[in-house]
């Protein structure tokens, strides 16, 4: 029997509810969700971030964020000056950030009876962040802003193995 | 006496952030960063009570836990899970185990020391 995963719509309200949800309880930061068509992430480096889950219902997430906006983001979860954190340290924690971003999502679908197991985060710095901003049926893009910074994420359901 | 934490997730910040979480208490956190040095560290250092994470590489949290349940010398140690996955199978699963209890990420340093001392007692360092 195959199982129907959740429409991309339904997944992407679930992802935007845990992104505001993560950036205010680790971040004390609150985010807009802003058209990501209208959104440009500034040139240089970027941070970007694979994670998602797979199973009955398999999805990938995409987070890109500045650097600068990365380091920011690590500098206010640790209590430690930016300057004195190193780029594995910024990787760890912008992972963690979509751990658990994506965790949420993951839970949602888990309980709807559709088993998945979460994937294990995989963080480059990219030159810069070049990701085609459509949506269609298997995939969406959504931009935040957050003080200080912008990131985008894009939700990608693919189908099943 | 020191309490004896010990917090398994093979993200640092999470280590990071249960360590800062106890400094001001009498505490000892120790830190291990897949499920598999996790058992070793419990074995090493007898915890008082563990924070474990579930995905991780090497030895998921579940499967650490259920290790800790059938090795005699630690199978009572209470085992808090820290994770980001809520959804009723998993905490069934971790249920099914004996955990003392559930913290879903994202999640403040609050929420940790109250339900260390619930279940072990803390004191703050003079
Ligand atoms: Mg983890």
């Amino acid at each position: 029997m195959s199982a129907t995963p959740p429409p991309i719509h339904q997944l992407s309200l679930w992802l935007v509810s845990s992104v505001h949800n993560v950036f205010d309880t680790m971040f004390q930061l609150s985010t807009e969700q802003l058209p990501a068509e209208e959104m440009h992430l500034p040139a240089g480096e970027t941070v970007a971030v694979s994670i998602g889950f797979v199973g009955q219902v398999n999805v990938e997430v995409l987070i890109y964020a500045p650097s600068q906006a990365a380091m920011q983001l690590a500098s206010i979860v640790l209590e430690m000056p930016a300057a004195e954190l190193d780029q594995p340290t910024v990787g760890d924690v912008m992972g963690e950030l979509g751990n658990m971003v994506v965790g949420a999502v993951k839970s949602n679908v888990s309980d709807l009876g559709l088993d998945c197991t979460m994937t294990i985060p995989s963080v480059s710095f990219v030159s810069e962040c070049r990701t085609p901003l459509h949506t269609a049926d298997s995939s969406t893009t959504l931009g935040f802003e957050f003080h200080g910074g912008k990131c985008l994420i894009k939700l990608v359901l693919k189908p099943a193995a | 006496m020191d309490r004896k934490i010990l917090t398994i997730d093979d993200s640092k910040m999470v280590r990071m952030i249960v360590e800062k979480t106890f400094a001001p208490y009498n505490c000892i956190v120790t830190a291990a960063s897949d499920g598999s040095e996790g058992v070793e560290a419990a074995l090493r250092d007898k915890p008082d009570i563990i924070f474990m994470d579930i995905t991780m590489p090497v030895m998921t949290g579940l499967e650490a836990l259920a290790k800790i349940r059938q090795t005699p010398e630690i199978a009572a140690t209470p085992v808090v899970m820290l994770t980001a996955e809520s959804d009723a199978q998993r905490l069934g699963a971790a249920d099914a185990l004996k955990v003392a209890g559930y913290i879903s990420k994202p999640f403040q340093g609050d929420q940790l020391v109250l339900l260390t001392h619930k279940l072990i007692g803390l004191t703050r360092k003079k």
